[in-house]
């Protein structure tokens, strides 16, 4: 994995966090995909963490005659049949590391039934539209020739997560009516200097000066225990949320933490 | 701003920088925002308290030094406001505790004042349940409050040790209020009540802490804990529960420097919400009898209390609290097919009228059925006495019974019913204590017209029997008499007839003797029937 070319960011104190909201990733693992719940916990997962697989099939040459969204389903409907599931060590500690080594299973063994002139027909369609979930199509074709499909995938993935993270921070703004004051603070998330004056913000918000720092200040606490959350639906074992957030770090760059904001 | 940037996905010269590291922007960045840049803020540790908005508490010897008028015991609590030790002033011989408000806030420009400002006013609250301020002002370095020591735990260890029962929420929520609309009344907003600011003594009394403290240390970002996920307890989180703006009002995050008196009651509210449900307000409010047992109308109340918009909130604390009161002292309705509460405009314009008219039915019912028991009494003992004494005059009789046994009666059935249907239409544990002693009074009365009218009605049975079998009696010996008496005349005028047909000398004065005789037998027979007539004494032995 791509984390260990890059130095380890320091650690977050994981004291600071006490959740107990059942992850999806210990749903799937404690049932091995033989409850109602843990398979539709596995969906849920996959739905959401379509793009990696996609990028990563984009990136490993299945595209040529693009069908690298037909692998992708395939895949998906493969792995939700359940065929892979009684493999899964209880261990398995991170969703995303299962995901990429089901995806190479999946396209060894296809590789070696289309060398085998065999087609698997009977492989049933599973719709991940159904469920309403929008897929970014493009944009993971973007920069087609620095990072290996292993890293890439990795990448897409931090990616999607951060994408989930805001979805979710804003579906928060939006269902306690402040979605206008998310739209407006979102860009500070990143930093403080060149979004324009503080000043103009507050104005526009209708709070005092001082108050857009507070709200600020809110709303990146907010989007950090929303990528904790997302982190952790993945991950089995919570102890590891520290080390998966610093891989994702890693493989989006990595380096040095910015210093505390206030 | 340090950085090592990742290799640069795209080097395309229309995709912008991002302005934190200066890295491009990958065209697939979420909401434009650098990916790399916000996994390193998500990455940034959440401030917790202990490492920095608390700084280490300053030692006990330190603090001593400052303080030679004290005797500093103990440490008793830290907080992001400050410090607080137990001490001891030697001077008064008494306990008190020492406040040293957070070092790192008092060095901002216009401290000082602020705090001479504010201590003053809170050292003019004198309100049982708030925690006095004796003195305050600087001592070496330590900006200080002095305050009344209370023994006891604040209402965060308590919900800690022990969950609330809704009753011991209702009862500890109304002296808050006094003591909110106390210091709101002199223009005195707490501005940070939370469950570690209200104290419980030994003696169960509230007591409300750290007024205005807030205020004195304003800062221009507040510091407290925000902690995002809703379904975080902030009771795990240990230590870093401080100060967590779910007790504050939405206005107090936005514009806290136009805050006023609602926000305290939006905090109550919310913390009166933590009691009831044992969960903190969060997102969408469920009403809180939708996760406990509680009084429906109890919704009403919490969620008013936390409306984000102060106009819709309870106007006062006395508001809240006459509200909270009622329904600490009226009993819950009835479980089953409640009717939903009226709005609470109304039900608050009405509510304490039905408290009164409740109090005024009681007094009625008590003023009725009070003078009923005597007066059932009397006329029950009379009533007994009466009918065995047949020489009082039948209309007197009447008039005592009527009088005393049916007004009575009637008196306290009344007052026993007037009370009942209050009892039907309230419902506290002291109303239902009395309630069941006016239903058994209410039983007992009904019970005393019963067997009252049963043994009238048997006395009266009684009387008429007897006064047939006299009278049969009697009529049977005047019969007698009388026949007895025609006896006496027809032989009378027999002899009458004779006497003056006979010449004989000798049957005449012996016709004349018997005549004597029957005309005397004649007289007392007359006489032993006029007898009879008036009354009836001993006449058997008469007629022999």
């Amino acid at each position: 994995m791509s984390s260990s070319d890059t130095p380890e960011p320091k650690p977050v104190a994981a004291a600071s966090r006490t959740r107990f909201a059942t992850t999806c990733w210990t749903q799937v693992l404690s049932a091995k995909g033989e409850s109602e719940e843990s398979r539709e916990a596995l969906a849920e997962l996959c739905e959401h963490y379509y793009e990696p697989v996609l990028a990563y099939l984009r990136r490993s040459g299945e595209d040529h005659r693009g069908e690298a969204r037909d692998i992708a389903h395939d895949f998906f409907a493969d792995l939700l049949e359940g065929h892979r599931l009684d493999r899964l060590e209880r261990d398995q500690g991170r969703f995303r590391s299962y995901l990429l080594g089901a995806l190479k299973h999946f396209l060894s063994h296809r590789r070696a039934r289309m060398a085998a002139e065999k087609r698997g027909g009977k492989a049933s369609s599973f719709s991940l539209n159904e469920t309403g979930v929008e897929f970014r199509e493009g944009k993971a074709l973007e920069d087609d020739h620095q990072l290996p499909p292993d890293s890439w995938f990795d990448r897409q993935w931090a990616v999607t997560l951060l994408d989930r993270a805001l979805l979710a921070l804003e579906d928060e703004c939006r269902t306690s009516g402040k979605h206008a004051q998310f739209e407006l603070l979102s860009p500070w998330l990143t930093g403080e200097a060149e979004h324009g004056d503080q000043a103009e913000l507050a104005e526009k918000l209708g709070v005092s000066p001082g108050a857009v720092k507070s709200l600020v200040h809110r709303l990146r606490r907010r989007f950090r225990s929303a990528v904790q959350s997302e982190v952790e639906r993945t991950i089995s074992d919570r102890g590891d949320l520290d080390a998966e957030m610093a891989a994702l770090f890693a493989v989006l760059g990595g380096g040095q933490l910015p210093e505390k904001h206030s | 701003m340090s950085k090592t940037n990742p290799p640069s996905p795209s080097d395309d010269e229309n995709t912008a920088n991002c302005p934190r590291c200066g890295a491009a922007l990958p065209a697939d960045s979420p909401r434009g925002l650098c990916p790399r840049c916000l996994m390193a803020e998500a990455m940034i540790p959440t401030e917790d308290a202990e490492s920095t908005s608390r700084p280490e508490p300053p030692a006990i010897e330190e603090v001593q030094a400052a303080f030679p008028q004290l005797e500093i015991l103990e440490l008793v609590g830290a907080g992001g406001m400050g410090v607080v030790y137990k001490a001891k002033q030697t001077s008064l011989n008494r306990i008190v505790a020492l406040k040293l408000l957070a070092p790192h806030r008092t060095h901002e420009t216009g401290f000082s004042e602020r705090f001479t400002r504010e201590a003053q006013a809170l050292a003019a609250l004198n309100h049982p349940n708030i925690v006095t301020v004796h003195d305050f002002g600087k001592a070496g370095d330590f900006y200080f409050l002095l305050m009344e020591f209370v023994d006891g735990v604040n209402l965060r260890q308590a919900i800690r040790a022990e969950r609330f029962t809704p009753e011991q929420a209702l009862a500890i929520v109304p002296p808050i209020c006094e003591a909110l609309q106390y210091a709101h009344d002199r223009g005195i907003v707490h501005r940070d009540i939370k469950p570690e600011n209200l104290l419980l003594d030994k003696e169960g009394r509230v007591k409300v802490a750290d007024f205005g403290i807030a205020r004195i240390l304003e800062r221009e970002e507040p510091e407290e804990e925000l902690s995002a996920n809703p379904g975080t307890d902030p009771g795990l989180t240990g230590q870093t529960a401080l100060g967590t703006p779910h007790y504050m009002a939405p206005e107090q995050a936005e514009h806290p420097e136009q805050v006023d008196h609602r926000a305290d009651i939006y905090s109550l509210g919310a913390v009166f919400y933590e009691l009831l449900t044992g969960e903190l307000p969060d997102g969408r409010l469920r009403p809180p009898s939708s996760s406990v047992k509680i009084d429906v109308r109890l919704d009403e109340i919490v969620l008013k209390a936390l409306a984000d918009s102060p106009e819709l909130r309870w106007q006062t604390a006395t508001d809240l609290r006459t509200q909270v009161e009622t329904i600490a002292s009226t009993a819950p309705p009835p479980l089953t097919d409640v009717p939903p509460p009226a709005k609470a405009p109304e039900s608050r314009a009405t509510a304490p009228d039905q408290r009164h008219r409740g109090n005024g039915a009681l007094w009625v019912a008590i003023g009725l059925a009070v003078p009923g028991v005597p007066l059932l009494l009397l006329g029950l003992i009379f009533g007994f006495l009466l009918t065995r004494e047949p020489n009082w005059h039948p209309s007197v009789r009447e008039a005592f019974i009527s009088f005393a046994i049916w007004i009575g009666a009637a008196l306290f059935c009344g007052g026993s019913l007037i009370s009942f249907a209050a009892w039907l239409r309230r419902r506290s544990p002291r109303a239902r204590k009395m309630s069941a002693m006016v239903g058994v009074s209410l039983l007992v009365s009904i019970a005393f017209v019963l067997i009252y009218t049963l043994v009238v009605a048997a006395a009266k049975w009684t009387h008429q029997t007897r006064d047939e079998a006299v009278r049969a009696s009697q009529a049977a010996a005047t019969n007698r008499a009388e026949a007895r008496k025609r006896l006496l005349l027809d032989e009378i005028s027999r002899i009458r007839q004779t006497l003056a047909q006979e010449d004989d000398e000798s049957i005449r004065i012996q016709l004349e003797a018997r005549l004597a005789e029957l005309n005397l037998q004649l007289l007392t027979s007359e006489s032993e029937i006029r007898e009879d007539e008036s009354e009836r004494p001993s006449r058997d032995k008469i007629n022999h």
